[in-house]
């Protein structure tokens, strides 16, 4: 071979190693260089305690470290220093710190927000020591001890690690300055702090990272709002809200972190919670007043929109129809005009049919037999107390939530089929042996009272079907319609 | 071929024989060799990026009484000493001044006098005006200041500006 | 004379006056014919590890810039070389293929040169210092791959520590100076490092000295029979040299296109506490690793280390077979049956591991 051959044959192989050097460059130049997220920044105060706590309890420290709040230097002192005079102040290491972050201490920062979150529903949950919810776990389930004075002096465990962990416990402090083990870990959403303010922003967005991407997941309202009593986070699931964010959520997931998540704008389908109950959207602001969408309390024995008791009680409040206006507001990011109205119509139906088949008629037959002296004083200690508990606390609950959240079965099996059920089975054989057993101890005048009410209920139209009186038109027709269905099936 | 050996002025020749080849051959063995060597500069040289501006948290605006001061680490690793002048600046509107306590002069750290409305460095005596410019001392006599911060209030919250390195 | 030529004297003589060197002498050196079987790109082989050495060189400083020899820092730096700085895949790449390359063209070297039977006499103890190479490289790949501080890495050194603890007599000395004490700690990274970076290429510079040396004094072994002075030669430069820098650039070519369709990845990191389920060394250890696991520990070291020592001796031990039959074709068969047994091996290894 030639030299010039051997010249040519290194330009040809120099241009080769000139072009595989321009691939090199073009990827390079594609690749996405990974950006190191911005550190945490610990200022000179919050030094020791990362410090130390780092390693006494790194989870905390590497909570904060990922969380917003470290990025901006935000830390350890700015939400736990204490002020000379706080009930819940104690020296550590050198400076005055509290353990209870409440309310008021993020308002240092979250002003809006924790006011709008104190007037709201959530932070009262606390204050429910009257509630019959609260008799059945301090009495019936647990056991107090009150001193001479009344006070509570050993707490119903029930009630600790049960009601109270979602409803918020009353923080107390001893008198070594050290939080009462009965009241304290407690993030309940309407815990009674120390320093008087109520609730606790922790209970939905969990220290110290407080992600809002947790804070809009379904599971995170589900942690209280699901069971037997009110299964939002179940309705939810099986509804098509439900199904649309679950199928959706790889997707979605990452992108839930940002401070905005508007339906519509930033998401097409599958709102969670926070979505329609508080979220922005193109024209309404975020809101921490969980009421402020709300038309109907389904909460009661008995259904009433939800200012009606402070309108009973004299007080200014945003009305329901409003309400529902903001609540029809979010709808509208994905729903027409059309199927927004007539669902609220359908919705309406289900609460009112609630209403007038059971809840009103189960609770005037109750209170007639509780005022007349056919039941003990004692609550829950007849079985009829019991089961009209279930009534409207459970499966009355069901089939409103069902109704209100789309969630048709548990609307129907688990909710208006077993108020039907526990209505004809158990509530009016249970109702009539008060009445006998009251004739036996000579309440009969009463007895025939509540009797005589009772007839005229089951002889309405909504229930005469169970005393035989359907109407001949009706019979017929259902006789027809059953014939047919048989056809469809062998058996 | 069947030389057994050369001189200089063999290779001279050959080389300028064939100029044009030789300079081909040069220019893309050269060209090569230079893109990758480019490449390996590039990669020795750290990228620059873009500088970004993140917030900075210093304190509660009631917590800096006016005359107190309050010195906070950031993330470039600079000191930021933070003083309440009292005084509503007409500027930005709020009362807080923020500058770099390091002393231009050597390093040492500066303190907020709020009698005297001065900054002071207790090393050699540099003293250093509200707005942060040298008055006395080593800083003066060669007009280096104290480096300001930029300050943001957001409701009770106060923020310095930073340029994150 | 043109004007580049006549640019070109001047320079020469230039530099002439400055670096009063003979330097007929050194182009006399440079140019002395080589014979004409050299013509054949199979002779390359020799220079081929010798360029990629070079490679290996320039890279691994390049990438020593950014590289942290702790065991909580090293992987976060090989990772940040690989996704962060400016080009540092194609380095990094560049710098595992130039690896893996430079083991296989040695590899090959050395079979030509056995097999072409240029270890005789007087060239025995030129073999010894390729032999001596051969185990830098093979070195070089060990210390190289355990600097990732991927789980493999890590495992794999200590395994290697393992292994030297049983050599006899003086095994459990070897092993403590691999590890830097009793136990795989930052000691041993630091080690490793230091080997890579320092004492390996020093004596690797030296031994390929010696051996270059060794090569030219000898002079380029005749292929068949000794070569008559009008056999056929072309001159070392510009011919030679010239197919050199082909071969220099067409290994560059080929490096870069594995580095962009076969980048170097990274595994996991290395878990001093969590072994993997399935730990494999490189794939020239293949070998080694399937003769391992075919009898007791100390049986299969101690036959390695004899292996090693008939590779070494064997210009010596060949000569003593063909002063009994000087026509004797066993040293083929021999090494062609010991390179299809360590293929054997390999391959098996492989394959093993594929399931």
């Amino acid at each position: 071979m030639s030299l010039d051959q051997k010249q040519k044959i290194i330009i040809a192989l120099a241009f080769f190693f000139l072009a595989a050097l321009t691939i090199v460059a073009w990827v390079e130049g594609g690749r996405r260089r990974v950006v190191k997220a911005p550190d945490a920044v610990v200022t000179s105060e919050n030094k020791d305690c990362v410090d130390c706590h780092r390693v006494k309890s790194p989870g905390i420290v590497g909570q904060w470290e990922i969380s917003t709040h470290a990025k901006s230097g935000i830390g350890c002192l700015q939400c736990h220093q204490a002020e000379k005079g706080d009930v819940d102040a104690y020296q550590h290491e050198g400076r005055l710190i509290a353990t209870v972050v409440s309310p008021k201490d993020c308002a240092q920062c979250h002003e809006r927000e924790a006011a709008e979150f104190q007037a709201s529903h959530h932070a009262s949950a606390g204050q429910i020591l009257g509630s019959l919810d609260n008799v059945l776990a301090e009495v019936v389930e647990g056991f107090v001890e009150f001193d001479a004075q009344g006070n509570k002096v050993k707490p119903s465990p029930a009630a600790v690690s049960g009601c109270l962990q979602c409803h918020g416990a009353e923080i107390k402090v001893l008198d070594n300055g050290k939080l009462d083990p009965a009241t304290w870990p407690n993030t309940g959403i309407g815990r009674l702090n120390p320093d008087g303010s109520r609730g606790s922003c922790s209970a939905c967005h969990l220290r110290h990272n407080f992600s809002r991407a947790q804070a809009r997941a379904p599971e995170n309202c589900g942690r209280c709002h699901l069971g037997p009593d009110h299964p939002q986070k179940e309705i939810y699931q099986e509804s098509k809200h439900g199904i649309a964010f679950e199928a959706n959520r790889a997707r979605f997931e990452p992108l839930m972190e940002a401070k905005e998540w508007i339906p519509g704008k930033d998401f097409e389908q599958g709102p969670t919670c926070s979505v329609c109950h508080m979220g922005a959207t193109k024209n309404l602001p975020v809101t921490h007043d969980v009421g402020e969408r709300i038309s109907w309390t389904l909460r009661p024995p008995v259904s009433e929109k939800i200012d009606a008791a402070a309108i009973k009680a004299g007080k200014r409040v945003k009305s329901w129809q409003q309400r529902r206006k903001d609540m029809q507001e979010v709808c509208s990011s994905c729903h027409a005009t059309e199927w927004v109205k007539n669902w609220y119509v359908q919705f309406d139906n289900a609460v009112n049919l609630y209403n007038e088949k059971f809840g009103k008629p189960a609770t005037e037959l109750f209170q007639m037999a509780r005022k007349e002296g056919l039941l003990t004083e004692i609550q829950f200690d007849e079985e009829l107390e019991f089961t009209y508990f279930y009534l409207w606390h459970h499966e009355g609950r069901r089939a409103r939530h069902g109704a209100a959240m789309m969630g048709p079965d548990y609307t129907q099996w688990h909710g208006f089929y077993e108020v039907a059920e526990r209505f004809y089975m158990e509530f009016v054989p249970q109702l009539r042996e008060v009445l006998a057993e009251g004739r036996r101890h000579g309440k009969a005048a009463a007895a025939a009272r509540i009797e005589a009410r009772l007839n005229q209920i089951l002889d309405s139209d909504m229930h005469k079907w169970f005393l035989g009186r359907m109407s001949p038109a009706e019979r017929a027709a259902r006789k027809k319609a059953a014939e047919e269905f048989k056809k469809r099936y062998a058996q | 071929m069947n030389q057994k050996s050369f001189n200089a002025n063999d290779i001279v020749g050959w080389v300028a024989r064939r100029k044009f080849l030789f300079g081909g051959f040069l220019a893309t063995v050269g060209a090569a060799y230079g893109v990758f060597a480019s490449y390996a500069l590039k990669f020795v040289f750290p990228a620059p990026k873009p500088p970004r501006r993140i917030r900075v948290f210093l304190g509660f605006s009631d917590q800096i009484r006016p005359g107190a001061s309050k010195a906070v680490n950031l993330p470039t690793g600079d000191q930021l000493l933070i003083s309440n002048t009292g005084k509503i600046n007409p500027v930005t509107g709020n009362t807080f001044i923020a500058f770099s306590n390091s002393c231009p002069h050597l390093g040492c750290k500066v303190h907020w006098e709020a009698r005297r409305e001065e900054f002071v460095c207790p090393c050699h005596g540099g003293v250093f005006t509200a707005g942060g410019v040298a008055v006395a001392g080593p800083p003066a006599q060669s007009g280096s200041n104290l480096k300001p911060y930029e300050i943001l209030v957001e409701g009770n919250s106060i923020y310095a500006v930073v340029e994150e390195v | 004379m043109s004007r580049v030529a006549s640019a070109l004297v001047r320079a020469n003589d230039w530099l002439r006056e400055r670096f009063p060197v003979d330097q007929q002498v050194l182009i006399s050196m440079g140019s002395e014919p080589v014979p004409g079987h050299l013509k054949r790109w199979w002779w390359c082989l020799g220079g081929t590890p010798a360029y990629l050495f070079i490679i290996q060189a320039v890279t691994g400083v390049l990438l020593t810039f950014y590289y942290v020899p702790t065991p909580d820092q090293a992987y976060e730096s090989v990772a940040a070389i690989t996704n962060q700085v400016r080009f540092g895949w194609y380095i990094r790449s560049l710098h595992k293929w130039s690896a893996n390359l430079m083991i296989v063209a040695v590899l090959l070297h050395m079979m030509r040169v056995f097999f072409t039977g240029a270890y005789r006499r007087p060239r025995e103890g030129n073999w010894m210092l390729g032999v001596l190479l051969l185990l830098l490289t093979l070195g070089f790949g060990f210390t190289g791959y355990s600097l990732v501080y991927e789980q493999l890495s890590f495992w794999g050194a200590t395994v290697a520590a393992n292994i030297l603890q049983s050599i006899p007599l003086i095994g459990p000395d070897l092993a403590g100076f691999l590890r830097g004490g009793s136990h795989v700690g930052s000691n041993m990274l630091t080690r490793l490092f230091v080997f890579h970076i320092g004492a390996l290429p020093t004596l690797m510079v030296v031994v390929l000295l010696g051996h270059l040396l060794l090569m030219r004094t000898h002079g380029v072994s005749p292929l068949g029979s000794p070569a008559g002075p009008d056999a056929k030669r072309f001159p070392f430069i510009p011919d030679h040299l010239f197919t050199e820098i082909a071969v220099a650039l067409f290994l560059m070519f080929i490096l870069t296109f594995l580095a962009i369709v076969f980048p170097a990845g990274l595994g996991p990191k290395a878990n001093p506490l969590v072994t993997p389920e399935h730990i494999k060394p490189e794939w020239y250890f293949f070998w080694a690793f399937r003769w391992l696991k075919l009898m007791p520990e100390q049986a299969a070291v101690a036959t390695q280390g004899l292996f090693i020592a008939l590779i070494f001796f064997w210009p010596l031990i060949d000569a003593r077979i063909r002063k009994r039959r000087p026509d004797s074709e066993l040293s083929i068969w021999i090494g062609a049956g010991a390179v299809i047994s360590l293929l054997t091996l390999t391959v098996w290894e492989s394959l093993h591991l594929l399931h």
